[in-house]
C-alpha cells in the first residue's frame, strides 16, 4: 500500500513550449500528474537526459519498472542537483507526466525522499 | 649485421631528434606578444537567459531565439505554424544550429587563439571563427552549414564577428528561429564584467525579416563543471521512435 502509484489529474497546463530541446514533450500527458512511490534502481546521469529508473510495486504483487526522464546533467546541476542526490535503494515519491500511450515511462515533476525532503532543492 | 644495426640506430636518432624539434619549437615572440593581447575568455560558459528545472520541459519565455522574431508576414505564419505543431507532435531533431546554439542550455567554452576563436558546446557544435585576415570563401567553395562561415577581428578585447552561408531553415533545431540563404550575421563579443561575456548580435536578412533585428545574449562563466560531457543525440538519448511513435529506449542494462 505504501507503493502504490497514485494518479492525479491536474489541472490542464497552459501549454507552454518544449522549447530548447532536442525532442517535442507530446508523448507525455501533461494534463496528468502521476504519483511514484517507489525504490530507486539507477539513477542514470547522462546527456543529454539524466534518467531515473523506479521500480514500484503492482497489483499483481510484483513490480513495475519506471523509465523518468529529467534534463541534462548541467541543468540538474543549475538548480541543486548531483549525481548522488539519489541513488540506488533509496525510497522516494516522484511526481511525473506519464508517457501517453500507457507504457512506463514519465517526465520528471518533482519529488521528496523518505524524509519528505525537496530533491535537489526543490526546484 | 652491424652495418644494420648502426642504420637503424642512427634513423632512430634522427626521428627522435626530429620528435624533440617538433615538440620543442616555440611560439615566435610576435605570436607570443599576440597572444598577450586577447582577453581571458577561458573556463565554461553558461547562457543567462536559460531557466532550467530537474525535468526536461523548459519554459523559456527570456530566449531571444524562441521568441518575438521581426519575421515578415509569411515566415511569420510558417514560424508560428511549427511551434504550434510542436505542441502535438512527435519530434525530434538533433541538429543545433547556429544561432541557436548561443542560447543552448549545454554549456560552452571559448578557446581565443590570434588565428581563431574556437566555440565548442556540451552538445558538440562547433564554430570556427577565423581571426587570422582570411575572408569568406568564395561563392563557388561557400557550401551552408548549420553553423555557417565564420570570420572575425579584434576591436580592443571586442571580437567583431561575420558569419554567412549558415544552412537556411525552415527547421534545424525544434521550434527556433529560422533563417533564410541570404542571412548574414554580426557579432561583438565581450566582456561585461570579469565572469559576464555578452554577444550581440544583428541578424540582416532581407527574406525572413522585416528589419535587421539585434538581441543581447549574455554568458555566466560557470563553476559547476571542470569539463564537457560530449554525447551523440541519435545514440544516446533515449528517447526514440518505433513505428513512427516516440517511445522510451530501454536502459542500456535492461535483461542484464
Amino acid at each position: 500500500m505504501l507503493f502504490r502509484v497514485t494518479m492525479v489529474c491536474a489541472i490542464a497546463l497552459a501549454a507552454p513550449m518544449a522549447a530548447q530541446a532536442h525532442h517535442s514533450y507530446a508523448m507525455f500527458d501533461r494534463s496528468k500528474t502521476v504519483t511514484l512511490n517507489g525504490t530507486i534502481r539507477q539513477f542514470q546521469w547522462t546527456n543529454p537526459h539524466s534518467w531515473i529508473q523506479l521500480t514500484t510495486p503492482n497489483d499483481a504483487g510484483g513490480t513495475d519498472e519506471w523509465s523518468i526522464e529529467m534534463g541534462s546533467p548541467f541543468e540538474l546541476l543549475r538548480v541543486g542537483w548531483t549525481s548522488t542526490t539519489v541513488k540506488a535503494g533509496d525510497k522516494v515519491s516522484i511526481q511525473v507526466h506519464p508517457v501517453k500511450d500507457g507504457s512506463k515511462g514519465g517526465g520528471f515533476v518533482s519529488g521528496t525522499d523518505a524524509g519528505g525532503h525537496a530533491l535537489g532543492g526543490g526546484k | 649485421m652491424i652495418s644494420t644495426l648502426l642504420k637503424r640506430a642512427a634513423l632512430a636518432a634522427l626521428l627522435a631528434a626530429a620528435a624533440v624539434s617538433a615538440h620543442a619549437a616555440p611560439n615566435t615572440a610576435k605570436r607570443v606578444q599576440a597572444f598577450a593581447k586577447l582577453p581571458d575568455w577561458s573556463g565554461y560558459w553558461i547562457a543567462d537567459s536559460i531557466h532550467e528545472t530537474a525535468g526536461s520541459l523548459l519554459d523559456v519565455p527570456k530566449v531571444k531565439f524562441f521568441g518575438d522574431i521581426p519575421y515578415n508576414p509569411t515566415w511569420k505564419a510558417q514560424y508560428d505554424k511549427r511551434r504550434g505543431e510542436l505542441r502535438e507532435k512527435e519530434v525530434k531533431q538533433c541538429i543545433i544550429d547556429f544561432p541557436t546554439t548561443m542560447e543552448s542550455p549545454q554549456p560552452f567554452m571559448l578557446t581565443v587563439t590570434p588565428e581563431q576563436t574556437i566555440y565548442m558546446a556540451g552538445d558538440g557544435t562547433f564554430r570556427q571563427i577565423f581571426t587570422d585576415g582570411r575572408g569568406h570563401p568564395p561563392k563557388d567553395q561557400l557550401f551552408p552549414s548549420v553553423t555557417g562561415h565564420s570570420i572575425g577581428r579584434w576591436e580592443g578585447q571586442t571580437l567583431v564577428v561575420d558569419t554567412i552561408a549558415r544552412t537556411p531553415g525552415p527547421v534545424l533545431f525544434l521550434g527556433a528561429a529560422a533563417f533564410s540563404e541570404q542571412a548574414h550575421f554580426h557579432e561583438r563579443i565581450s566582456l561585461t564584467g570579469k565572469d559576464k561575456l555578452e554577444d550581440e548580435m544583428t541578424i540582416d536578412d532581407p527574406v525572413a525579416l522585416t528589419h535587421p533585428w539585434t538581441v543581447k545574449l549574455g554568458y555566466d562563466r560557470t563553476t559547476l563543471i571542470d569539463r564537457l560531457d560530449p554525447y551523440y543525440c541519435e545514440l544516446d538519448d533515449r528517447i526514440g521512435f518505433q513505428d513512427g511513435k516516440m517511445v522510451i529506449k530501454p536502459p542500456s542494462d535492461a535483461g542484464k
